[in-house]
């Protein structure tokens, strides 16, 4: 099922990709690669443009110039093997659907709509389940979940689509410690896999210890590359202004969570 | 014995509107159906003055272009860099049709001489006075929901749950969206005869509201809806014979006629007051049973 028409060509390859909304530009110029088998985190402040620069790769927004590449193809072409995890704060968590159903939405696109669910879905949707560990809550409604939980819920659907690449956005926002651990490995595993995996995300700390790249945005791209390399701190500061501690040993940042 | 068109127009209401609703209700347009109703007003009025024709065939494509219309300014009035919060677009599309609707009305009922009292049908909804031509309307347009519902199912749930997601997926239909739109504007006007522009859009929330409330899922939830719109339709025409008999026993009154829409909509509503009320009580008898559990432990 891989796209192999160009087998070498990066996860995302984004050129020269500049954003308008309304009379404001979010986005100048960006050029960002993010090679395949990475784990790689969108980082920078409130209004930096991060949610924008993933609504624009998976093809929300039509940036007015530049270029975006998925695997080599546009994303209309590359569609099928890309799943998006939305922010949980977006979603109406009163719909009446379990646990399961929505993880089952994530195996909806493998099917013409004349045949009905098989046990190939079912399969999907439980493994899916079985790994970001919400077996046990299969027949529950969503709306008794907790954050982290409806989080979870959400990898999972994006895991049913069985894709190649993953684009999540702020999965960490409002999530206990446990989910988030829980939510860290199973990217981490995908990655080992694999999968490319992109995370806007605002905690440096976790950033430079557990992703392997980092985009850092503020409008304009600031850096982009392997942690140990773009992370600086020099880069930060041009990222996120003065805002920015760091601790004795000088190299890892501290978490900005109490910062934003 | 009630007239069997009314009995078949109204179940047949019913059980459209327990579907159309469960998407509205879904999407949290739950007020979009009353703006409609009163956006396809002047379209009605308006086909009336033009045509002359008491057929309601013919009308209602008047009310379906107006009600589009208004869709369209519901639309047009969330675009852009100024655009208008949702509740302030529903408000301004409701109001704003119906006065000229009913601007339209005095000119159209000087012209047309005895249309006043078939205007004040649709306005108020008349369904005793339902014919066999009005419920096959409605079937038409019930049967046409429903081809629509069952091929785009997985679709519609996305498009309920998380569109913004669904967008994203390859599955997902262009036309999913607008059709559903389209298909509201059509299940509306199709029950004006029944329920008027004033109470027809009831129908389409007080049905899903009592399913969701006794259900956890969509689909099972839908089919509640559909068969409680399809059951309190079908009795609604019954209910008004007894309600009628029953004033003739304590008044002695033979005159008295009760309208059948309300007390359509009347029964919707109880349904879901009585399925709001079951859930309180369940909740609370719940925590206080955890409660003494917990005291126990």
């Amino acid at each position: 099922m891989l796209p192999e028409r160009y087998p070498a060509a990066p996860a995302l390859d984004v050129e020269d990709v500049t954003v308008v909304l309304g009379d404001r530009t979010v986005l100048w110029d960006i050029d960002a690669v993010v090679p395949r088998r990475t784990l790689c985190a969108v980082v920078g402040p409130n209004g930096a443009g991060k949610t924008t620069f993933i609504r624009a790769v998976i093809g929300l927004l039509q940036p007015i110039s530049g270029r975006i590449r998925i695997m080599g193809e546009s994303f209309a072409q590359a569609c099928r093997h890309v799943a998006y995890v939305p922010q949980r704060s977006g979603l109406d968590w009163d719909f009446p659907a379990t646990v399961l159903d929505v993880a089952t939405m994530g195996t909806y696109t493998s099917l013409p709509w004349w045949r009905p669910m098989g046990s190939e879905q079912r399969r999907r949707a439980k493994a899916a389940l079985e790994t970001v560990g919400l077996s046990d809550l299969a027949s529950r409604s969503i709306g008794e979940l907790s954050g982290g939980q409806q989080q979870r819920v959400l990898l999972a659907r994006a895991l049913a689509q069985e894709p190649e690449l993953f684009l999540l956005d702020e999965p960490f926002q409002g999530v206990d410690a446990a989910s988030e651990a829980s939510i860290l490995a199973t990217l981490t595993s995908l990655r080992d896999s694999g999968r490319t995996v992109i995370v806007v995300h605002h905690d440096l700390h976790t950033v430079a210890e557990r992703f392997d790249r980092a985009i850092l945005l503020n409008v304009r791209k600031i850096a982009d590359g392997p942690v140990s390399e773009c992370m600086t701190e020099s880069n930060l500061r041009r990222t996120f202004g003065a805002r920015v501690g760091f601790d004795e040993r000088n190299t890892a940042p501290r978490s900005m969570a109490t910062d934003a | 014995m009630p007239d069997f068109a009314v009995i078949a127009g109204c179940a047949l209401a019913g059980i459209l509107y327990g579907l159309l609703g469960s998407f509205s209700l879904a999407r949290n347009q739950a007020l979009l159906g009353d703006v409609l109703s009163h956006a396809a007003w002047p379209g009605l009025v308006l086909m009336l003055g033009l045509t002359g024709s008491r057929n309601f065939a013919i009308l209602g494509i008047g009310a379906c272009l107006a009600g589009m219309a208004g869709m369209a300014i519901l639309d047009l009035l969330g675009r852009g860099s100024n655009r208008l919060k949702p509740d302030a677009r529903l408000a301004l599309v409701l109001s704003g049709f119906f006065a000229v609707g009913m601007l339209l009305a005095r000119p159209v009922q000087s012209i047309r001489p005895g249309s006043q009292g078939h205007l004040q049908a649709f306005l108020f909804g008349q369904t005793a006075a339902l014919v066999w031509s009005d419920v096959m309307v409605i079937a038409l347009v019930l049967a046409l929901s429903l081809v629509f519902a069952a091929s785009r199912w997985r679709d519609l749930t996305a498009l309920c749950f998380d569109p913004v997601w669904r967008q994203t997926t390859p599955a997902s239909n262009m036309a999913t969206s607008p059709l559903l739109d389209t298909i509201l504007v059509l299940g509306i006007v199709a029950g004006l005869p029944v329920a008027g522009v004033a109470l027809v859009s009831a129908l389409l929330v007080c049905l899903p509201v009592t399913a969701r409330v006794l259900t956890k899922r969509f689909l099972p939830g839908t089919g509640l809806a559909m068969l409680l719109g399809g059951l309190l339709g079908a009795s609604a025409p019954w209910m008004v014979m007894g309600l009628e008999s029953l004033a003739q026993h304590f008044h002695g009154d033979s005159t008295l006629r009760l309208p059948t829409g309300p007390v359509f909509v009347l029964a919707g509503s109880i349904c879901a007051a009585g399925a709001l009320a079951f859930r309180y009580l369940a909740r609370s008898r719940a925590k206080a049973t955890g409660a003494i559990n917990h005291a126990a432990n």
